[in-house]
């Protein structure tokens, strides 16, 4: 019943305190905002932290949504800044980098299956786990490239660093994880392709 | 087969669609002829094709009801722009009510009985808006009126202090220095060696990059050190300031991660 009620009607209750409205709010979003969490963070601890954070800044910063950007957008923004806090923060604190732990991973060899859609599952796989071998500047950066389709300029304004920064993480970022699915027998090293004909720009 | 070096970094903007039209053109009379840059495409597809999407996300169980009940607990005392109104309403109600038994107090024989009456309604009228009271007090000491001002005194650290007979007499308030933006600071701790006020996390914008976003918030004037550049300052909390920052185009927020409070400040320059 509650899928009904328009998102704005919820935002509007939610912004006078109705906790009851941004419950609902909460129901719908938490898949988003976990998941672009998870893949931001690289664990399901920080990310369920970060996602909470996020979701507790929308409904104390509420009454400043002027709705002048969607909802949805907002949100991944406070996301995003919840992850990248939760992230420095660790980093202060940590001694071992996550390159480190790249050589250390013990991943399985996965030959591609027979079948395309089984194919392409074992890569999102291969995906996910080599997202979590990427220093976090890489992988808040791809995550944002390619799960959240933001502009590098949008990128640059979530991450507060300037655009040649983002420039060069997207490509380093996407580099490592594909010697990563290279080396993990996700991708092949070389065979013809019809897609890099495709146009690559707008 | 790898790559060229040279266009190494122009086939990631290529693909994201961040190059321009001659550019573009460039990569393509490239890849026409170069099978290790066509490779390297073609992966970089394959990856977004395949990138994880919310969808097949596993979002660990409880975890709605976790923020939920945070949310609930936080739901009475939650902040609201314009608060300080409140606040001022209250610490008047408190005088009236602290002025109407001092001169009852002698009909029913005892100072005791007037003061722990002012008591309980100065009590009262703190509890409901006990949460962010500091914060609100920092706000509210420079542009309030004499009774307030003396009320919000950065003498006390303690909510329930702030709200008590005693600090609502301007008698008693510590004087009028209280009145300067700069010691709301004490509350927080949050001044650095030099005496400059420091924040967890600020940021400067134009008033017309800040739009409406802070309507509603009472904000002091400062004059910048560097410039002499008269501006507003806002001080909020870390979520009321990640709120707002949400919304900005290129926002430039600076953190100090050594700074020992969680207060944040956004700067106005006209």
């Amino acid at each position: 019943m509650n899928d009904n009620i328009p998102e704005q009607d919820l935002i509007e209750a939610a912004k006078k305190g109705d906790p009851d409205a941004f419950e609902v709010l909460v129901r719908r979003y938490e898949k988003r905002v976990y998941s672009l969490a998870l893949r931001m963070c690289g664990n399901a601890e920080n990310a369920q932290e970060a996602a909470q954070e996020a979701l507790l800044s929308a409904w104390q910063g509420l009454p400043f949504f002027r709705g002048e950007a969607a909802f949805a957008t907002w949100l991944c923004r406070l996301t995003s800044n919840a992850c990248v806090d939760l992230l420095r923060k660790e980093k202060r604190q940590r001694a071992v980098s996550l390159d480190d732990e790249d050589l250390n991973l013990d991943l399985p060899d996965r030959g591609p299956g027979p079948h395309e859609a089984a194919e392409r599952q074992e890569l999102r796989e291969a995906i996910g786990r080599g997202l979590t071998t990427l220093p976090d500047e890489y992988r808040t950066a791809l995550v944002l490239r390619e799960m959240q389709q933001l502009s590098y300029q949008e990128i640059s304004d979530t991450l507060d660093v300037d655009i040649g920064t983002v420039k060069s993480r997207i490509s380093r970022g996407r580099k490592q994880l594909r010697n990563f699915l290279t080396r993990t027998g996700n991708l092949f090293a070389a065979y013809p392709s019809k897609e890099a004909e495709k146009e690559g720009c707008k | 087969m790898k790559y060229c070096d040279e266009y190494a970094a122009l086939l990631d903007q290529f693909i994201d669609g961040e190059c321009t039209p001659e550019e573009a053109e460039r990569v393509r009379e490239h890849l026409a002829t170069c099978e290790g840059c066509r490779i390297y495409v073609a992966d970089a597809y394959a990856i977004r094709d395949a990138f994880p999407t919310f969808e097949d996300t596993q979002v660990p169980d409880g975890f709605a009801d976790a923020v939920c009940a945070e949310v609930r607990a936080d739901a009475a005392p939650r902040k609201k722009p314009r608060h300080w109104v409140k606040l001022t309403v209250s610490l008047a109600a408190c005088v009236a009510v602290i002025a109407a038994a001092v001169q009852l107090a002698p009909l029913y024989g005892g100072g005791s009985t007037a003061a722990s009456t002012a008591s309980a309604a100065a009590g009262s009228a703190g509890s409901e808006e006990n949460s962010g009271m500091q914060k609100f007090a920092a706000m509210v000491a420079p542009e309030s009126g004499t009774a307030e001002s003396g009320a919000s005194s950065s003498e006390s650290n303690e909510e329930n202090q702030l709200m008590t007979a005693d600090t609502a007499q301007p008698s008693q308030s510590g004087g009028t220095a209280s009145l300067v933006p700069k010691e709301g600071a004490d509350l927080y701790n949050t001044q650095s060696e030099a005496g400059e006020k420091r924040y967890a996390a600020w940021i400067s914008v134009t008033k017309a990059q800040i739009g409406t976003l802070l309507d509603g918030y009472e904000g002091t004037q400062s004059v910048d050190a560097v410039s002499g550049e008269t501006f507003t300052r806002y001080e909020l909390s870390r979520k009321e300031f990640d709120a707002i920052v949400a919304q900005l185009q290129n926002p430039k927020v600076t953190v100090d991660d050594n700074a020992d409070t969680e207060l944040c400040s956004i700067a106005v320059y006209p």
